[in-house]
């Protein structure tokens, strides 16, 4: 069985603004699964969906259409009593800024203790013991462990969070934009750590980030998200490069790494206004506006996503089988 | 917000700390009163009355004779304990209210806000009088009616707070931690808006005691003889020209209290500002 | 060549309860006419701060300064706000980290530009002609319809194109000198790669000089000749852009380059621990914790500028830099 299934999943807003209200498609018709221990990549820019689709799946939201099932069952549960959720624990999530991840008047103990208190039956000794071997295990020394979250680095924090997302031994890590807040030499770090609790166990990841270079180093698979929608998937990420989507490709060629010697095009190009492709009703491929082989086609008919090779599939009218 | 972070930063101020230490007086004299009081509060000794500030009456006495310190320090008992009850109970309505309106959003926050609105288009005192005018006269029924309007303030900038903290990545945290809604309220909402909720309870707290001395005042809340700030204003108003002095104890004290509390209450919000910047 | 921008000996102290805390040292660096100078560096290492300091906009209750700033040959006094001000409106100029804040939401981008054409010192211009040349300066940023994106108020328009209002603003009044500071951060992939590409065009074309501030190695390598690697207040290392992006020198910036993953699934090799806090600096080498290299007299000691190579400049014991006479072993 697969880990997690999401099937269809959609998940719409209001948004009033100044008298004109609209439905916005924040994620629309996703679909995709994830097996045990593997770690799927999503990549896309901000306001794309990618964050609504991770708080979908750990069940934070509850998909206005379609399914999101781990091991089978229902992230959203039916049961209302208090609103826990039925995979507390078990689906965990690192955010984006650690600094509003965790309760500022937490010490570094008390913020991992908190899964282990909530969910597992333990005696106070057992607890302690286990918060100092989680906080040992994300290279957070027993002397910190009474410094209140405020007082740590930006890196440090990030390191307590990783630490209580596995308290209570996860079998789904969804990580958002993990990195994005750090340094550069911090994000090293915590690319390793989170590289070195991979090898470690059945853990499995879901990468969240628009950062390409980090996903290619930690995910076997990635998924590429524009306008709330998928537009190209690839199940082995040995076929980075081999990318079809015209989107994809701009994304691929935007990577500004300081190494590649090669000059790259020097004009810039126009964008407009129009981001209205995340409105209800809008039919048509959205990245046509800003696609360079758009044709009429992409404007009328949304492409539906397809398998063109085993372990790729592309939503683009363009390409062909 | 650290509490402990909160209280050392205010004890940075010297007029904090000033203004806290004469409160911190009036309150231990209130509580001493027994102890303190040369004199039974509503002994009469209608001989006396009149007299001037001496050894044996420091403040000297009123127009029945009774000795005014131990009715200033008696009435410290009934005006701060009476204003302190209704502060406290309107905090505690309005901050519950105010916390769940905000965590759980939809309906309950329109319905509560919507009663918010309501109570607010009427006028504060004339709700008292009209209140006060139905079920009588006394203390009891003044808090009752104050506290009717009172929760509102509380409950208004909770409800901001509450909402604002929701959203919040580490309540989300808390739920993937298999928290409950009163688990997170409790262990992380409540916690963060404390310190908020303590600068507007003192500034409230000040606003009470005026209100309560002045509804005694009007005849409507504490009722002769027990001694209150307000009433003795009111029994001093007859003799303004033979006695000023049965008028100037009890308003000193009333303008001490409010200006330490209001300025307390100031400093708090300050306090907390530096805090989130 | 001329150098249009020569910052020497900057130092920065920070005043807090009485103390004074020295967040900037003895930074020094030229921008010659034309050409780009990077500063990499990781957050609080001073690199912002500098920024802000050159363009006079640090508050002097907060902040001191020691050093000199010249401007095209002419000594600037910082710390003077209306000389300041004009002077940056004229012939410096500022693009920021998150243009989402830079605007102020209640007016449209229209009056945001009629104010910036406004500004004493400019040639007077009347409200036809200043539309024009807005219109003019979008075109040139390539936003399509800058008729209506004039009309419209910051809220409605999406980080890019706000990124490249900005430059736009900075551009209306013809600067010498453009320092950016973070300006790709906050924006998404594509977007930098456009923003970039806009600041390059605009160099070539216009003949200006650009001080950009960036953490990203990638941004820095396109658009910059030289760079400067600031670490805990300092410049450690400083030379031309081929150099030291493909030749580092100084530990840090081995370390620093090495901690990108390049599209590899190596296992990375990290620099452990974090920067220092500003209260926490000691006397010696900022890195000195950190460093893999690190020796005994590192701990005490922090060189001067030593050079290697011509323009290569690098601030480390182990490196030949040298202070007052013990050498490094």
């Amino acid at each position: 069985m697969e880990l997690l299934e999401v099937d269809q999943a959609e998940k719409s807003y209001n948004i009033r603004k100044f008298g004109n209200s609209y439905r916005l498609m924040a994620v629309n018709d996703v679909s995709f699964s994830l097996k045990k221990g593997s770690c799927v990549g999503l990549v896309g820019e901000s306001g794309c969906g990618k964050s609504t689709l991770g708080r979908l799946i750990t069940g934070l939201e509850k998909p206005t259409k379609g399914q999101v099932r781990f091991l089978g069952e229902s992230v959203y549960s039916a049961t209302k009593r208090g609103r826990k959720l039925p995979f507390a624990g078990k689906i965990q999530m690192v955010f984006q800024d650690s600094y509003d991840a965790v309760n500022p008047r937490y010490t570094a103990e008390q913020i991992v203790e908190e899964p282990l208190r909530n969910l597992m039956h333990l005696s106070v000794k057992e607890r302690k013991m286990k918060v100092s071997e989680l906080l040992r295990k994300v290279g957070i020394p027993d002397s910190e462990k009474n410094k209140y979250a405020m007082e740590f680095s930006g890196g440090q924090l990030q390191r307590v969070c990783i630490a209580r997302a596995l308290a209570c031994e996860p079998q789904l890590l969804v990580l958002d934009e993990p990195l994005s807040s750090l340094d550069v030499s911090v994000q090293a770090q915590i690319l390793n750590l989170l590289g070195d609790i991979k090898d470690e166990g059945n853990l499995s990841y879901l990468l969240i980030s628009h950062d390409l270079e980090a996903i290619y180093y930690l995910a076997d698979s990635i998924i590429v998200m524009y306008g709330g929608q998928i537009m190209e998937q690839i199940d082995d990420i040995s076929l980075f490069y081999e990318m079809k989507h015209p989107y994809t490709k701009m994304l691929l060629s935007s990577i500004p790494s300081y190494r590649n010697q090669e000059e790259k095009s020097e004009t810039a190009e126009s964008i407009w206004m129009d981001l209205g492709v995340q409105k209800e009703g809008y039919t048509g491929c959205p990245y046509y506006g800003r696609c360079p082989e758009g044709k009429e086609v992409c404007k009328q008919k949304r492409p539906e996503i397809r398998k063109i090779r085993k372990g790729q599939t592309v939503a683009c009218h363009m390409i062909d089988d | 917000m650290n509490l402990k972070k909160f209280f050392k930063k205010l004890m940075k101020r010297k007029m904090t700390v000033f203004f806290g230490v004469i409160i911190l007086v009036i309150v231990l004299a209130g509580i001493l009163a027994p102890l303190i009081a040369p004199h039974d509060p509503l002994e009469q000794n209608l001989e006396l009355k009149f007299s001037m500030p001496s050894a044996e009456y420091p403040m000297g006495t009123d127009h029945l004779g009774r000795c005014i310190f131990s009715r200033v320090l008696f009435a410290t008992r009934t005006t701060l304990g009476f204003s302190m009850l209704c502060t406290v109970l309107a905090a505690v309505i309005g901050i519950t209210l105010g916390i769940i309106a905000g965590y759980k959003g939809g309906v309950t926050d329109t319905i509560i806000m919507r009663l918010c609105d309501v109570l607010y288009a009427f006028p504060g005192i004339v709700l008292v009088m009209a209140i006060v005018g139905v079920i009588g006269v006394g203390i009891f029924n003044i808090i009752i009616a104050m506290l009717i309007l009172q929760w509102l303030w509380y409950a208004r900038v909770s409800r901001n707070l509450a909402a604002s903290e929701k959203v919040r990545s580490y309540v989300a945290a808390a739920r993937l931690c298999g928290a409950s809604d009163w688990k997170i309220i409790f262990r992380h909402i409540l916690p963060n808006i404390i310190p908020n909720m303590l600068a507007i309870f003192t500034v409230d707290f000040g606003h009470t005691i005026m209100s309560i001395s002045g509804y005694s005042f009007l005849g409507l809340g504490v009722q002769a003889p027990q001694a209150e700030w307000g009433a003795m204003i009111n029994e001093g108003r007859n003799y303004i020209n033979a006695d000023p002095w049965m008028m100037f104890w009890p308003g000193i004290m009333i303008l001490l209290v409010v200006v330490s509390v209001n300025i307390i209450g100031d400093h708090m919000r300050d306090a907390l500002d530096g805090q989130s910047s | 060549m001329e150098n249009i921008l020569e910052v020497e000996n900057l130092q920065i102290f920070l005043k807090k309860n009485r103390q004074k805390i020295n967040a900037v040292d003895q930074v020094t660096f030229g921008i010659e006419k034309g050409r780009t100078l990077g500063i990499i560096g990781e957050s609080g290492s001073g690199k912002s701060l500098t920024c802000m300091a050159v363009m006079g906009l640090l508050d002097r209750k907060m902040w001191q300064f020691e050093g000199n700033v010249s401007l095209q040959g002419k000594k600037l006094d910082i710390t003077k706000r209306k000389q300041m001000s004009q002077i940056c409106g004229n012939r410096m100029a500022l693009i920021m980290q998150n243009p989402m804040s830079a605007f102020n939401p209640v007016i449209t981008i229209g009056q945001h530009f009629y104010e910036t054409l406004g500004k004493p010192g400019l040639p007077k211009t009347g409200k036809e002609q200043m539309k024009k040349i807005a219109v003019e300066l979008l075109e040139k940023m390539y936003i399509r319809d800058p008729e209506s994106v004039l009309r419209s108020y910051a809220f409605q328009l999406s980080g890019g194109m706000l990124q490249r209002i900005m430059i736009a603003l900075a551009l209306a009044v013809q600067p010498d000198l453009l320092i950016a500071d973070e300006p790709t951060t906050a924006l998404d992939l594509s977007v930098q790669n456009e923003i970039v590409k806009i600041l390059k065009e605009l160099q070539r074309k216009y003949g200006m000089s650009i001080l950009i501030v960036s953490h990203d190695l990638g941004v820095i390598k396109e658009l910059a000749d030289e760079v400067a690697v600031m670490y805990a207040g300092n410049i450690v290392e400083k030379g031309s852009a081929k150099e030291i992006l493909l030749n580092p020198s100084h530990p840090y910036s081995k370390g620093l380059f090495c901690s990108r993953p390049a599209f590899s699934k190596e296992r990375l090799t990290v620099m452990e621990g974090q920067p220092p806090v500003l209260e926490e600096r000691g006397s010696g080498c900022g890195f000195y914790p950190r460093c893999p290299e690190k020796c005994e007299a590192c701990k005490a000691y922090f060189p001067d500028a030593c050079t290697v190579d011509r323009k290569h400049q690098i601030k480390c014991l182990k490196r030949g830099g040298d202070v007052n006479g013990i050498a490094g072993s």
